[in-house]
C-alpha cells in the first residue's frame, strides 16, 4: 500500500505542477483551448488515482475542479481572472491534501477555497462566457491556429519542388545546434546562410557576430520572409548536419503564450505519450551505471589485448560489442535524465504571485526547459531556482511607475534560459530590473556585521557584489514577505558548488542582473585528453579545455616585474599567462617548466575564474573515453584531482581538473575583466 | 559520370582516408595536393567538381587557398576539413566562400553525406 501511496503522491504532484503552469499560461492566453484540455486532464488523472486509493476528499474536490473546467471548456463559464484565481487556489488545496496524505494526516476539504470552487460551479450562468473581462490579453483571432511544423512532421502537401510558391510570408524559425558539435559557430553560420537563400532573414537572435564566435547557447531564433512553405523551410534546416529541433511557424499567427512551457503542449503528443513510465529507485540506477562503467573499462582492456594478438575475429566481435556497449551506456545515462521543465514549471507561478504581492508587473520567459540533466541534479536545483526568481522579482524588478520613469517597459522581464555547453549545463536567470547597488550591499554587510568597515573599504564594485554570497546577506531595506528569510545567495552558491558547479553574478545598475549557474552533467564517463608530465600520464576532461595546441618552448615569453607570471604563451592574438601542470601539482621539474633548452610542449588553454590561462605539459598522449571513479580520502582533498581512471592499457591515471588547480599555486594575475563579476 | 574530387591536405594519412571514403562512395579522386600553393595550382589545372581543403597547411593556408580559388572560379565547390578547436577558422573559410565543412576525426557516412550534398546543390 505504501508503495502506491508514494506513487500517488509523486504523480499527483507532477499533475498539480503542470496544472499550475497551465493556469498561469491561461491567464495570458484565455482563448487557448489546449490549456483547458490539459488542466482537465490533470484534474482527471488526480481524481482517478485518488478514487482507486480511497482518498475520497481528494477525489471529490478534483471532480469539482473538473466540473468547473468542463464549463469553461464548453464556453459556459468565462475564463476570467476570478476563475483562474479560484482554480489556482483549488490546485493549492489539492497540493495540501497530497501533502497531508504523504504525512498521514487526516484530510480536510472544508476550506474556503473548496466552498468557493463549488459556488462558482453552481453559479455557472452568473458569468457568461460571452462577456470576457476587459483585462484579458487579446485572444487569438478565430481560425488563426498557428501553423507549426517540426522537422519530424513535414506537411506532405507542401513538400517538394512541385509545390507552387505563394506570396511571401513572415515565419518564425528556431533551431538548435547539436550539443555534440565542435563547431557551433560554423554550423550556426551555415544554417543562417541556408535560410538567407530562401528569403530575407530578420530579428536574428543571437546576432550573426555572436553566432560566428560560437559563444552562444546553441539556440538560434529568427524570422524569415519567404515565398516558401513552412515545411520547406523546416526541411532545409533539418537537411543540415548537426541542426536539431528545427521549428517553423507563421509569425502572423498569435503566439500561443510561448512563455510557459505548458502552453507549448504539442497536440501530437497525446495524453498517452507520458503515460507509459515506470518508476525506478535511483540507487538501482546508480548500481546499473557502475556496472556499465566497469563494462566499458573491460572493453578497453580487451581492445588492447586484441591489438597485441592482432586477431581479426576478436576485433570483429569487439567492434560489435563496442557499438552495443555504446548504446547501453547512452541508455543507462538516459534513464536518470529528467528535463529541467520539472523545476522550471513552478517558476511562472512564483513570478506571478511575487509580482502581485509587491504591486509589480513581471513576465517570465523560459527557454531550454527540455534540457535533461541527472534527476538528482534537477531536484537539487529546484529551491535555488525558486529563490533566484523570487529575488529577481522582489529585489530586481522595479514598480511599474519607476520603470516607466526610467524609460522601461512597465512590465519587467525575467528570462530563464538553459543550454548545454559541452559537458556543462548552463542556466541563466536574468532580469531587466534595477541591478545591484554595490554601495547598498557594502553598507548592509557592515550594518549586519557580516564584514567590517576595514574589510570593505578596499573593495572594488566586484568585491562588493561578491559580499552578496556571504551568509546572512539581503539587500532589501527590510526583509520582505516573499523573499523568504534565511535563504540567500549563499545557499544557492553552496547548493550549486555541491553539484560541482559554479555561480556567477553580473549586474549593471539600471539594466538588471544576470546569474549564471554552470553545472557539470552527471559525468562519470567522459572524453579525456591524455597528457604527459615527466613520466606520468594524466587525464584532463575535454570539456574543461578550450583549445589544445603545441608550441616550441623557445616561443614562450618571459614575464617581467614582481608578482608577474614567469612565462606567457602566445595563443592566436592573445598572450596568456602560462604555467606548468607538473609544477602546479607539485611534481618534480619537467621540460614544461619553460626555457632553457628548446623542445615542443603541449599547451592546454583553459578558462578559469580570472580569465584564460595556458597550462603547459610535456606532450599529448592521446584521447580516450574514461570512466572516472572518485578518489578516496585523503587524496580526495586535493582539489585539482577529480578522480582516477584506468586506461585501456590497464594503467591507472589521475584525472586533473585544470580549473581547480589551487589558488595558492596560482601566480598573481593580470587585471580581471572590466565588468562587475563575482564568482563562486 | 562520376563526380571528380581534388583532395588538399598536408598529411598523407588524411588524404588517403578521404580518398578511400570518397572512392567507396563512387567519387573519382582526380588529384591530391599537399600544401596551399599546390592546392590552387592543381585546382586551376584539373578544374575538379569538388575540392576538400585542410585548413592548416604549409606555404599557404587552406583559407587563403579558398580565397584565391574563389576569386578565379566563382562557382568552385570547396569543403573544408577542420578539427576540434577550429570553429572560428571554419567560419572564416565559409565566409571566404567554402560551401561546407567536415570535422576530424572523419566518419565515413558524414563525409559522404557532405560530399553528396555539396555536389548535388544547385
Amino acid at each position: 500500500m505504501t508503495k502506491y501511496k508514494k506513487m500517488f503522491v509523486e504523480e499527483s504532484r507532477e499533475h498539480l505542477a503542470s496544472a499550475a503552469r497551465a493556469l498561469v499560461a491561461l491567464e495570458k492566453a484565455p482563448a487557448e483551448a489546449s490549456l483547458i484540455h490539459e488542466l482537465f486532464r490533470n484534474a482527471h488523472s488526480v481524481k482517478g488515482m485518488a478514487a482507486s486509493l480511497g482518498y475520497d476528499p481528494v477525489c471529490e474536490f478534483a471532480h469539482t475542479l473538473e466540473d468547473l473546467l468542463d464549463l469553461m471548456r464548453r464556453g459556459e463559464r468565462a475564463v476570467d481572472q476570478r476563475a483562474i484565481d479560484i482554480l489556482l487556489r483549488g490546485v493549492d488545496l489539492l497540493d495540501k491534501m497530497v501533502a497531508d496524505i504523504e504525512a498521514d494526516r487526516p484530510l480536510d476539504d472544508s476550506s474556503a477555497a473548496a466552498a468557493e470552487v463549488r459556488s462558482l460551479v453552481g453559479s455557472g450562468a452568473a458569468a457568461p462566457a460571452a462577456a470576457p473581462a476587459p483585462f484579458l490579453a487579446s485572444p487569438a483571432p478565430a481560425g488563426a491556429e498557428p501553423v507549426e511544423r517540426t522537422a519530424a512532421t513535414p506537411d506532405p502537401e507542401r513538400v517538394g519542388p512541385g509545390a507552387p510558391p505563394g506570396a511571401p510570408r513572415r515565419m518564425r524559425v528556431s533551431f538548435r545546434i547539436s550539443p555534440d558539435s565542435v563547431s557551433p559557430g560554423a554550423r550556426g553560420f551555415l544554417a543562417v546562410r541556408a535560410l538567407e537563400e530562401l528569403g530575407a532573414v530578420h530579428a536574428l537572435r543571437p546576432e550573426i557576430g555572436v553566432i560566428k564566435s560560437g559563444r552562444y547557447g546553441r539556440i538560434v531564433d529568427c524570422e524569415i520572409e519567404t515565398a516558401r512553405s513552412a515545411a520547406e523551410v523546416a526541411g532545409t534546416l533539418s537537411g543540415l548536419a548537426e541542426i536539431q529541433d528545427a521549428r517553423v511557424r507563421d509569425a502572423e499567427a498569435a503566439e500561443p503564450a510561448g512563455e510557459a512551457p505548458a502552453a507549448q503542449a504539442d497536440p501530437a503528443l497525446g495524453a498517452n505519450a507520458a503515460a507509459h513510465t515506470v518508476r525506478v529507485k535511483t540507487e538501482i540506477l546508480d548500481r546499473f551505471m557502475d556496472a556499465v562503467g566497469e563494462l566499458i573499462l573491460g572493453k578497453a582492456e580487451l581492445r588492447e589485448i586484441a591489438r597485441e594478438l592482432q586477431s581479426e575475429p576478436l576485433n570483429d566481435v569487439l567492434s560489435r560489442m563496442e557499438s552495443n556497449l555504446e548504446e547501453l551506456k547512452r541508455q543507462a545515462m538516459g534513464v536518470r535524465l529528467t528535463p529541467l521543465d520539472r523545476v522550471f514549471g513552478r517558476l511562472p507561478r512564483i513570478v506571478r504571485d511575487v509580482a502581485r504581492a509587491g504591486g509589480k508587473q513581471a513576465r517570465i520567459e523560459v527557454r531550454g526547459g527540455t534540457l535533461e540533466l541527472d534527476r538528482a541534479i534537477v531536484e537539487a536545483l529546484g529551491d535555488p531556482l525558486v529563490h533566484m526568481v523570487r529575488n529577481a522579482v522582489d529585489h530586481g524588478i522595479e514598480k511599474p511607475g519607476e520603470r516607466a520613469a526610467a524609460g522601461k517597459n512597465p512590465e519587467g522581464r525575467i528570462l530563464i534560459e538553459a543550454y548545454r555547453e559541452k559537458d556543462v549545463a548552463v542556466i541563466h536567470v536574468e532580469d531587466d530590473g534595477a541591478g545591484v547597488d554595490p554601495d547598498g550591499v557594502r553598507r548592509a554587510a557592515v550594518a549586519r556585521g557580516i564584514a567590517t568597515e576595514a574589510e570593505v573599504s578596499g573593495l572594488d564594485e566586484r568585491g562588493m557584489i561578491e559580499l552578496l554570497f556571504r551568509p546572512g546577506m539581503s539587500t532589501a531595506a527590510g526583509v520582505s514577505e516573499v523573499s523568504g528569510r534565511g535563504v540567500g545567495l549563499d545557499a544557492v552558491k553552496s547548493c550549486v558548488q555541491g553539484l560541482g558547479g559554479s555561480v556567477v553574478l553580473e549586474s549593471h545598475r539600471g539594466a538588471g542582473s544576470q546569474i549564471t549557474l554552470r553545472i557539470p552533467f552527471s559525468a562519470a564517463i567522459l572524453q579525456a585528453l591524455l597528457v604527459k608530465v615527466g613520466e606520468e600520464i594524466l587525464a584532463v576532461p575535454l570539456a574543461r579545455i578550450q583549445r589544445a595546441l603545441e608550441v616550441e618552448s623557445a616561443e614562450l615569453v618571459a614575464g617581467s616585474g614582481p608578482g608577474a607570471h614567469a612565462w606567457f604563451c602566445r595563443c592566436g592574438d592573445e598572450l596568456l599567462p602560462a604555467r606548468a601542470l607538473g609544477a602546479a601539482l607539485g611534481y618534480g621539474p619537467s621540460g614544461a617548466d619553460g626555457p632553457p633548452g628548446n623542445r615542443t610542449l603541449g599547451v592546454l588553454v583553459t578558462e578559469t575564474r580570472g580569465g584564460r590561462e595556458a597550462i603547459l605539459v610535456d606532450a599529448f598522449a592521446g584521447q580516450e573515453e574514461v570512466f572516472v571513479k572518485p578518489l578516496g580520502r585523503p587524496i580526495s582533498s586535493l582539489e585539482a584531482l577529480s578522480g582516477i581512471t584506468v586506461l585501456g592499457s590497464g594503467r591507472p591515471v589521475l584525472v586533473v581538473d585544470p580549473n581547480a588547480l589551487s589558488a595558492a599555486a596560482r601566480p598573481a594575475r593580470r587585471a580581471g575583466p572590466p565588468e562587475e563579476r563575482t564568482s563562486a | 559520370m562520376a563526380i571528380r574530387l581534388l583532395i588538399a591536405d598536408d598529411a598523407m594519412f588524411m588524404r588517403e582516408m578521404i580518398k578511400d571514403i570518397a572512392q567507396q562512395a563512387g567519387f573519382e579522386v582526380i588529384g591530391e595536393a599537399g600544401n596551399g600553393i599546390e592546392a590552387v595550382e592543381k585546382y586551376r589545372e584539373l578544374r575538379p567538381d569538388i575540392a576538400t581543403m585542410d585548413i592548416v597547411m604549409p606555404l599557404k593556408s587552406g583559407i587563403e587557398a579558398v580565397r584565391e580559388i574563389k576569386s578565379e572560379f566563382e562557382d568552385a565547390r570547396i569543403i573544408m576539413c577542420s578539427a576540434l578547436g577550429q570553429d572560428s577558422l571554419v567560419v572564416e573559410a565559409l565566409e571566404a566562400g567554402a560551401r561546407d565543412f567536415i570535422v576530424k576525426p572523419f566518419k565515413a557516412d558524414q563525409v559522404i553525406e557532405v560530399l553528396k550534398k555539396v555536389s548535388s546543390a544547385p
